[in-house]
């Protein structure tokens, strides 16, 4: 199987950043609060996405902020993001994806209404 | 700072503290042909420092002994620092990935819930996760009127509810110490 698409780690990042800030319950892709995570290429960073190939898997790490909602439900969220980092990856050649690490590192507590 | 500039200040803190510990060593007595035999020049310029009286010597001691703590200072802010990894609460775990979210997060949760129940003015809170779910522990600060152990359970019974709806784990226990004092005096603990 293919697992060497033709785009660079960085553009494959760069696309599922802007495809999982679309996701409904997202308010933003982050670095991480402490620890950078981020995917670099030459003389680019794409922080909050990490791409990690082997000789056959790429595995990706996506760190978000939710917005905190009402019915907010945090698995059902990690399974969004993963889905449409998924799919972004492998639009993009990076095929298979074996793992996507869905890593909230915050909540806005201002998305939301009082319950 | 740019990693170049890191470098280049690194290099030149390394330089100085190398030069002042040289002339320190010669201008106690060390002689300079013992430090540098190897290169004449370096050995002549020691030279100047060997035999100081003691003012002199006195000086060149200090000077050299501050040029030597301002590089280890510099060298010491230059050193990058170790990132710590801030502590996450698995959510999910398996062959499709790891589902995480911080513990702040968790903690804003616990914490925005609490300051929806009548009567509670402010609210902190410690998550530790184990093998049996969440445990919770928080401390309120309540409305003097307010019945204390009313509503620490209903913080209690909000937040079980909230953390198990929105993060899909169980939370298997949630300690409430509510006060009537700010939260920087002691309290009273409803569990």
């Amino acid at each position: 199987m293919e697992a060497h698409g033709a785009r660079s780690d960085v553009a494959i990042a760069r696309a599922i950043r802007e495809a999982v800030r679309r996701v409904p319950g997202v308010a933003e892709i982050g670095a991480g609060p402490r620890v950078v995570a981020a995917t670099y290429g030459p003389g680019e960073r794409v922080e909050g996405v990490v791409v990690r190939r082997d000789a056959e898997h790429v595995d990706l790490e996506v760190h978000v902020a939710a917005v905190y909602a009402p019915s907010l439900s945090l698995p059902a969220l990690a399974e969004a993001v993963r889905r449409a980092a998924r799919e972004q990856a492998e639009a993009l050649g990076a095929r298979p994806v074996r793992r996507v690490d869905v890593a909230f590192d915050d909540l806005h507590m201002d998305g939301g209404g009082r319950r | 700072m740019s990693a170049f500039n890191r470098l280049l200040v690194s290099v030149l803190a390394l330089a100085t503290i190398v030069g002042a510990a040289v002339v320190l060593l010669v201008a106690v007595g060390v002689e300079a042909s013992s430090i540098a035999s190897w290169w004449p020049w370096l050995e002549r310029r020691l030279e100047t420092f060997e035999g100081l009286d003691d003012t002199d010597q006195a000086w060149t001691v200090a000077i050299t002994a501050g040029l030597i703590v301002l590089g280890l200072v510099l060298l010491v802010l230059e050193f990058p620092k170790p990132r710590r990894r801030e502590p996450r609460m698995t959510l999910q775990s398996g062959g499709l990935g790891r589902v995480t979210v911080s513990r702040s997060g968790v903690q804003e949760l616990a914490s925005r819930e609490a300051s929806l129940v009548e009567g509670v003015r402010e609210f902190q809170s410690e998550v530790q996760e184990n093998r049996d779910g969440l445990h919770i522990r928080g401390r309120a600060s309540v409305d003097p009127g307010a019945n204390l152990p009313a509503v620490a359970q209903q913080v209690q019974e909000r937040i079980k509810s909230a953390v198990e709806q929105h993060l899909g784990v169980k939370v298997a226990d949630v300690a409430v110490d509510a006060q009537i004092q700010p939260l920087t005096a002691g309290g009273r603990r409803v569990r």
